[in-house]
């Protein structure tokens, strides 16, 4: 029932027995729509409004200190009637009757239940403590392996990638240490929840139903545990930024042709690979064939080529050339074309326009070239392809 | 001692916003005895509304202890619950839908004007008389005619002759006429044990004894934005001394307020609270639009902070 008008809703410290028994609480719930006002007088209206009252508390009734708000809630309760004797709502539960089973007296059943839940409310919040505790835990262990990353990368620049790779599988460690914690936070939440629905059984056998209060403590289980949710999450995106910050020391790959290439003719084949490429780490293939990358990072990639002409001999009337990427031995049909002029000039630099590719970790990228020259002279030039990663997908 | 009578606020509301005006009836002892008169007044009060205001509900409490608190009941508020007289003729709306504000209307609640009162004792004030129609105010009107609807003067009048008469009063601090004596500050000094400040003043300031509350007023400081000492205080101790005939005055809790800003001493006074009856109310000026607070709506749930160490 309607038992007074506030603005917010809050709880507080509330005697409930007569005579005044420290311990009980009371919380403010909206009230149900339609619900009726109680009719006459009683002991446990809101403090808010008595600015007027002096220093000291009632005997029964709420007190005024360590009024902590909360969320809004309606009542589950219809609101159409009370329960037991409407006298105790004035006067205070009888400390005879205080445990009497049933107890209709809805102060007395309040400060049941909120007794019996506080036990339970107390192990939740401590769970949820805990479990942000082991998340942030797991946050600093990401933040050691991370910086760790970055030093290495400054003492050893063409190591990036190692520790990228590093960093990469300690960040992996670390999500599914989080992903652990997380179920164990939740194992724990409904451990507490199913205590709490225990315990409120035996209120419900034992005195009369206090669906408000319940739900009320149902309500603060989950707020907790939308909590712990909300954190992991957090924590998982942090992880992701540090991954990403790792993975951008990976500043980029490129691969050289070299020495100068001649063509002349019809002529196709790959583009050879030395160890002279900056990042001559393992995602170059230096194999026998050493035409294939190995993507290190599933990402974007901008991928870009070049050709330097070193001459072009007297006879030579035309020169087309083409490249074409494969992924992973099939062609792609992405074209880096360059058609040279008639009369290209020694020293001439072309390049083709850079595209972006999304790419995933181990894909084997490999560029196939395919040149014509019209005429008796041999091109002579270099290949210069490279690849950078630019980031996450 | 606390005042004494039942405390009965009137809360209402309009769509967005809550009114609440609270008076206390000095005749009653308990709320149940003040019920017939709260619902005249609240019946009155009802009547000076503006369009879509409705009428919420009322709680008495009785003042002092114990807690005793009741509501006026359901038969009486849905009574109370329908749509005001409308000022403007013809209606600006010909769907006029009960408990709805008309945003547009000249009805709408969004004036309000002051009620100014004086009872014994020099005591005065003013009563914010929110959810006015728009139409029966004149806001640059001079006080004694704000409003421009004689019907509404009328209900103005009804409502202020209720106060009057019927019993009804507020609560105010007592002051020297009251019989509460009040003691000029001769010196304010630091608590060198509690760091609290010290008022001192000339001979014993009973009724003021520890753990009792006090007014310290009429102080000032070289720039407000320093802390004031001018406040309701709860008492530290009090002490004889430092001279023959003085006494020290120590306020709990007040470690922060800088005693070198002061440039004026003034009074100190125990804090106690009396019931004044209304004895004249007149309209004052017209005041602000829409006050109240939003209320009877949900506040938004403040997030709980996160224990997460980034």
């Amino acid at each position: 029932m309607v038992l007074d008008y506030l603005r917010s809703l809050y709880e507080a410290p509330c005697n409930w027995v007569e005579g005044g028994e420290p311990g009980g609480k009371i919380r403010w719930l909206r009230a149900a729509p339609g619900a009726k006002i109680f009719p006459g007088e009683f002991a446990f209206g809101s403090s808010i409004w008595e600015s007027e009252r002096g220093d000291d508390d009632p005997p029964v009734g709420e007190t005024r200190a360590d009024h902590v708000w909360r969320r809004t809630i309606t009542s589950p309760n219809p609101g159409q009637h009370i329960d037991g004797d409407p006298a105790w709502m004035l006067s205070g539960v009888p400390a005879a009757h205080r445990n009497d089973p049933p107890s209709p007296c809805a102060g007395q059943f309040a400060d049941l239940a909120l007794s019996a839940t506080c036990d339970e409310l107390v192990g939740l919040l401590a769970l949820v403590e805990l479990s942000l505790n082991a998340t942030a835990t797991v946050s600093t262990t990401i933040d050691i392996r991370a910086d760790l990353a970055f030093e290495a990368d400054y003492v050893m620049p063409p190591a990036n990638h190692v520790f990228a790779d590093l960093v990469l599988d300690a960040t992996a460690e670390a999500l599914a240490a989080i992903a652990a914690r997380a179920d164990l936070a939740l194992d724990a939440t409904a451990e507490a929840l199913a205590a709490i629905a225990a315990r409120a059984d035996l209120a419900l056998d034992a005195t009369a139903p206090p669906p408000a209060t319940f739900a009320a403590v149902a309500e603060l289980a989950l707020d907790a545990t939308a909590d712990v949710l909300v954190a992991i999450p957090a924590i998982a995106d942090l992880a992701l930024d540090c991954t990403m910050e790792v993975s951008l020391v990976f500043s980029g790959a490129k691969v050289d042709n070299f020495p100068v290439f001649f063509a002349l003719g019809s002529t196709t084949g790959n583009i050879g690979f030395t160890n002279v490429d900056y990042d001559n780490g393992p995602y170059w293939n230096l194999g026998s064939d050493s035409i294939s990358l190995t993507v290190p990072f599933s990402g974007i990639y901008a991928v870009g080529f070049q050709s330097n002409v070193f001459g072009f001999p007297a006879g030579t009337l035309a020169f087309s050339h083409e490249t074409e990427l494969f992924l992973n031995g099939s062609a792609t049909d992405l074209r880096l074309m360059q058609i040279f002029p008639n009369s290209p000039t020694a020293g001439e630099v072309f390049n083709a326009p850079a595209t972006e590719l999304l790419l995933t970790a181990g894909d084997q990228l490999r560029l196939v070239y395919t040149c014509v020259t019209i005429g008796a002279g041999a091109i002579s030039h270099s290949y210069n392809f490279w690849i950078q990663f630019q980031g996450a997908p | 001692m606390p005042a004494t009578g039942v405390k009965f606020t009137m809360v209402f509301r309009d769509d967005i916003a809550a009114i609440t005006e609270s008076h206390i009836y000095l005749s009653g002892s308990s709320p149940a005895g003040a019920l017939a008169a709260a619902q005249d007044l609240m019946t009155a009060r009802m009547a000076l509304m503006g369009e879509g205001i409705e009428a919420v509900g009322g709680r008495l409490s009785q003042l002092g202890k114990p807690r005793v608190v009741a509501l006026l009941p359901d038969s009486f508020l849905s009574g109370l619950a329908v749509t005001p007289v409308l000022y403007t003729i013809p209606s600006p709306s010909p769907a006029i839908v009960a408990n709805q504000k008309m945003v547009n209307s000249p009805d709408a609640p969004n004036s309000a004007f002051q009620l100014n009162w004086t009872g014994a004792n020099g005591h005065n004030g003013h009563i914010f008389m929110a959810g006015v129609p728009d139409a029966v105010i004149s806001s640059g009107s001079e006080p004694t005619n704000i409003f421009v609807v004689p019907g509404y003067q009328a209900l103005v009048d009804a409502y202020t002759t209720l106060l009057r008469t019927a019993g009804w009063g507020t609560v105010c601090r007592k002051n020297t006429l009251d019989t509460l004596p009040e003691f000029t500050v001769e010196a304010v000094v630091t608590d060198p044990t509690s760091l609290n400040a010290s008022l001192i003043v000339t001979g014993n300031p009973a009724p003021i004894a520890a753990g009792k509350f006090v007014q310290v007023y009429r102080f000032t400081r070289t720039n407000v934005a320093y802390l004031s000492l001018n406040g309701r205080w709860q008492v530290y101790s009090v002490t004889a001394g430092p001279a023959v005939g003085q006494y020290t005055i120590t306020l709990r809790g007040s470690q922060g307020v800088p005693l070198d800003v002061i440039t004026a001493l003034g009074f100190v006074q125990q804090w106690d609270q009396i019931s004044v009856a209304y004895g004249a109310l007149a309209p004052g000026r017209a005041a602000s639009r829409k006050r109240g607070n939003r209320v009877l709506r949900p506040r938004a749930r403040q997030s709980r902070p996160r224990r997460i160490s980034l």
